[in-house]
């Protein structure tokens, strides 16, 4: 491992990345879920935590391994032997765990070290450290809104040979140092041992309901088995969940929350750990005030979600940057990058298929996706025809930016307004209801005479452009081009309209798809790190799936090889999402569909055989595919239908875990 | 104790070449040490050296022999003056050329226009990364001790055809997490506050340092001026109007 952040651990409450020892302050750092602080250039970033390592130097030639059945990270010495290990404790949110052999050439219990400032403190952050009477450690990052605490202690232990035992706790916000302060004393009653056994027996828990696996393709397993690692460990199970871009697993992107969250990372969390989906919905419903807000303020009715939020939940983009002359440019996305609000809709909906959460539309769910098509209702516009039109968006494909009837913007608006429809049919509004029936019918997107859509209005009047000149692929094409003459051409930086058919599925024709893959693949750059693995996922659907594993392929190395030269600054957690999605919705071909369970798969010729677990509808599955035969096992009876046909489910008992987590919770 | 060499000659640059000497020298907590290759009476040299209170060595013999020479007794930084030759077939004047090249020590070339911000430190430098072993490992001293200083260290990376970033996601936070990633990467020992930036290695390192403001472009370069090589540090010593700072590159990095 090179990089400190593909060390980290997380459960959704906190995260931690780095080293282990004093001298890799470089990387080390706590983050915090919800903890912002305003930096000194005006923009809200994540709150870094402060965290009480030091324990031993870490050696140049130390091995590092993240093992991911337990959710340890290990520093081994050059035997092979473990040192030190560390868990962020995914049973107790506030704790994490690290345990070290006492230096052989030094074996004086090591002090309990004061943490340092943490690396990643902006300039107006406050950071203070104090040491009770008891030896408890207590140390406090404070920016202008908020605050986090973080409390310590540890012993040593053994004579033979000693170790070091230190337990953290961290939290924030109001009566953060007296939260900390109990979840550490309740930690240390359990002792360390303790902590370690409940935390590794809920990761194996965890996988035994989530895990894929692929026989025949170590790069792949590998790749996918660190994607829904990190997938499990981003979001809480309970409160608000608000994932930002990296998660907790680095400083990128502030922390900020985008549309990375309800379409590439919800929907492996609906179907692996729904009780985390609901969290961060939960963090979209308690933001629908200042969505409702953000519409007011344009004129508008409903609600419109920000492209990048944070605590506020008010609009937290950039409106301005440099670009890679130095000149300062103006950042469109937050006024122009509306689809989000679909997206929002898009995931709700999305965790009802798989969940069938049956309290989830009255707790907020039913205003994400009705409030957020009443917006649209607004924003759309009759011209003299009766033709419905949305005006000056960004889609997915950033480069092309302020366009006119995004084919994906439209389709999902198209979508959601006949989903909210769905909504006020049954709740008896039928007035209400016909009118959204109407905007969606009237919505125009661009078709092309052989099939199959324009990307947006104008589209295929733009220069043609050969990838192969571009030179190597993937590539950030509008850094070879330049940002104008690349908003002249017809590549694109990511799937478009494809994105459309990704989350859609049947709502568009089979002939569109392949219309629509046909015409976009070939113009798509992947100068997005979430393009590859939705364009898998799609090719796979369509029945490519040996085109579709270079793409999975690729998508997998995004992190594990530093394919952005951004990992540094945390993973990429949509990419991850996105890898789930290729392999579950794409090769094992899983779909919902009237509450039945689709599965349609499309293996690899190179895959031996595919096993893919997750809940459906509070049911444990396994579909286990190979070349001659699909089967599927359940917890408990469950509609199925394989390649078309109806077929009953063999029930399995041995899926449902300590008796199934889920089924309390969630209604089947 | 570090030693600071300032190479004059008898003109009017010598006094400006000594203030730039005495500068780095503070900075670097450095003595300073002048050198004159007598050509005939060095009464200009001797004044400036005495208004500068900088001992001076007068050594007879061929000018940059006579500097490379003294440079290689336990010199850690040349400083020198040059002539401007924008249009001319060299971008600086012979006696530079024959030292940059030559040196086994990093050289600073002083053009004849630079007038020192008021103050006796050195500030801010800027220092172009190509993101490479050679190039991060030879400069790695020199920043190093720069960055122990308390001066800012600002890295401009050219983004060229073949190292474009193969993804750049959301605008502004991947510019960012690439400056991150970069710095993370070449920049560990010292420092940097990272500037990424698209075009010609030439131009875009010039345009930097004109909107960067530093008291010196530091380069590392393999001293080797022949047609067809060094395209940045001939544009930087033909049209740099601030002191350019040459270090030169070794696979070890070891540059004193």
């Amino acid at each position: 491992m090179h990089h400190g952040t593909l060390a980290a651990l997380a459960n959704g409450t906190i995260g931690v990345v780095g080293g282990l020892g004093p001298d890799d302050v470089g990387t080390r750092a706590t983050f915090v879920a919800g903890a912002y602080g305003e930096s000194t250039d005006g923009l809200v970033r994540p709150l870094p935590g402060p965290w009480a390592a030091g324990v031993g130097r870490d050696p140049a030639d130390a091995t590092w391994q993240l093992d991911l059945r337990t959710g340890t990270l290990c520093r081994l010495d050059r035997d092979g032997s473990t040192t030190a290990q560390r868990i962020v404790s995914i049973v107790r949110p506030a704790i994490t765990v690290v345990r070290a052999l006492v230096d052989a050439g030094d074996p004086r219990p090591a002090p309990l070290a004061p943490p340092r400032a943490p690396p990643s403190l902006c300039a107006n952050h406050t950071f203070d450290v104090r040491r009770g009477q008891d030896g408890i450690h207590t140390a406090v990052v404070r920016g202008a809104r908020d605050a986090v605490v973080a409390v310590a202690s540890q012993q040593v232990v053994g004579a033979e040979r000693p170790r070091l035992d230190r337990v953290v706790a961290v939290a924030r916000g109001a009566g953060a140092s007296a939260s900390a302060t109990e979840a550490l004393t309740d930690a240390t009653a359990v002792g360390v041992d303790g902590l370690l056994a409940e935390h590794r027996a809920a990761w194996e828990a965890r996988w035994a309901g989530a895990d894929i696996e692929i026989v025949g393709d170590d790069e792949a397993q590998r790749a996918v088995r660190f994607a829904i690692f990190h997938l499990l460990s981003c979001a809480a199970s309970t409160g608000e969940s608000a994932v930002g871009a990296r998660g907790l697993t680095g400083p990128g992107y502030a922390g900020h929350v985008f549309w990375d969250t309800d379409v590439y990372v919800l929907p492996a969390l609906a179907a692996l750990a729904p009780d985390a989906a609901r969290s961060v919905l939960e963090y979209r419903i308690r933001r629908l005030p200042a969505a409702r807000a953000r519409a007011a303020a344009g004129g508008r009715a409903g609600a419109r979600f920000p492209w990048e939020s944070a605590d506020s939940g008010e609009d937290a983009t950039p409106r301005f940057g440099r670009d890679l002359h130095g000149d300062v440019v103006p950042i469109t996305t937050g006024d122009l990058s509306e689809h989000i609000t679909a997206d929002v809709a898009w995931a709700s909906s999305h965790y009802l298929d798989w969940t069938a959460d049956a309290a989830f539309l009255a707790q907020g769910g039913r205003d994400l996706i009705v409030e957020t098509a009443t917006y649209w209702m607004d924003r759309s516009q009759h011209d003299a025809r009766g033709a419905a039109h949305v005006y000056d968006v960004t889609g997915p494909d950033e480069y092309h930016e302020c366009v006119d009837d995004d084919a994906y913007t439209n389709l999902l608006i198209r979508w959601h307004l006949g989903r909210a429809a769905e909504v006020l049919e049954q709740e008896g509004d039928e007035h209400r209801a016909g009118a959204l029936r109407d905007r969606a019918a009237a919505l125009v997107v661009g078709r092309r005479p052989g099939g199959g859509h324009e990307q947006f209005a104008g589209f295929d009047a733009l220069d043609d452009v050969d990838l192969r000149t571009l030179g190597r692929l993937p590539v950030a094409a509008d850094m070879v081009l330049g940002r104008e003459r690349t908003a002249r051409s017809k590549v694109l930086k990511q799937p478009a309209v494809l994105m459309a058919h990704h989350l859609l599925g049947d709502a568009l024709s089979r002939a569109d798809l392949l219309a629509d893959l046909g015409a976009e693949l070939p113009r798509i750059s992947h100068g997005s790190s979430l393009s590859p693995a939705i364009c898998s996922a799609v090719l796979a659907r369509a029945g490519r799936p040996d085109d579709a594993l270079a793409l999975f392929h690729l998508a997998g190395q995004v992190d594990l090889l530093d394919l952005t030269g951004t990992t540094t600054t945390g993973l990429h957690l949509a990419t991850m999402g996105g890898l789930w999605q290729a392999a579950v919705f794409g090769f094992a071909g899983v779909r919902p569909r009237e509450g039945v369970l689709d599965v349609d798969p499309h293996l690899p010729t190179s895959w031996a055989s595919l096993r893919v677990r997750f809940l459906f509808r509070g049911v444990p599955v396994l579909v286990e595919i190979d070349h001659a035969s699909v089967s599927v096992r359940a917890g408990r009876p469950l509609a199925v239908r394989v390649s078309g046909a109806p077929v009953e489910a063999t029930i399995d008992g041995d899926l449902l875990p300590g008796g199934g987590r889920h089924r309390s919770e969630v209604t089947p | 104790m570090r030693t600071v060499l300032a190479a004059i000659d008898g003109g009017p640059t010598a006094g400006r070449v000594l203030q730039v000497a005495r500068t780095w020298a503070s900075t670097l907590d450095a003595r300073v040490r002048a050198v004159h290759a007598r050509q005939g009476a060095a009464t200009g040299a001797r004044d400036a050296a005495f208004r500068a209170g900088v001992p001076l060595d007068v050594l007879a013999g061929d000018p940059p022999e006579v500097v490379l020479a003294r440079s290689r007794n336990e010199v850690d930084l040349v400083v020198l003056g040059t002539r401007r030759e924008v249009d001319g077939p060299q971008p600086a004047g012979h006696i530079a050329l024959a030292v940059v090249e030559g040196a086994g020590v990093p050289v600073l070339v002083v053009p004849p226009e630079w007038v020192a911000a008021a103050g006796t430190r050195v500030r801010r430098i800027l220092v172009a990364l190509e993101g490479s072993a050679v190039t991060t490992a030879s400069t790695r001293p020199v920043l190093r001790a720069l960055a122990d200083a308390g001066v800012t260290i600002v890295a401009v990376h050219v983004l060229t055809a073949t190292g474009f970033p193969r993804f750049a996601d959301h605008a502004f936070h991947a510019e960012e997490g690439l400056a991150a990633g970069f710095a993370a990467r070449w920049c560990t020992d010292a420092p940097a506050e990272v500037r990424l930036r698209i075009g010609t290695g030439a131009d875009a390192v010039l345009t930097a340092a004109d909107a960067e403001r530093p008291d010196a472009i530091a380069l590392a370069w393999s001293q080797d001026l022949s047609p067809g090589r060094a395209a940045i540090v001939r544009a930087a010593l033909a049209q740099s109007r601030r002191p350019v700072l040459l270090i030169p590159a070794t696979p070890t990095g070891a540059t004193t």
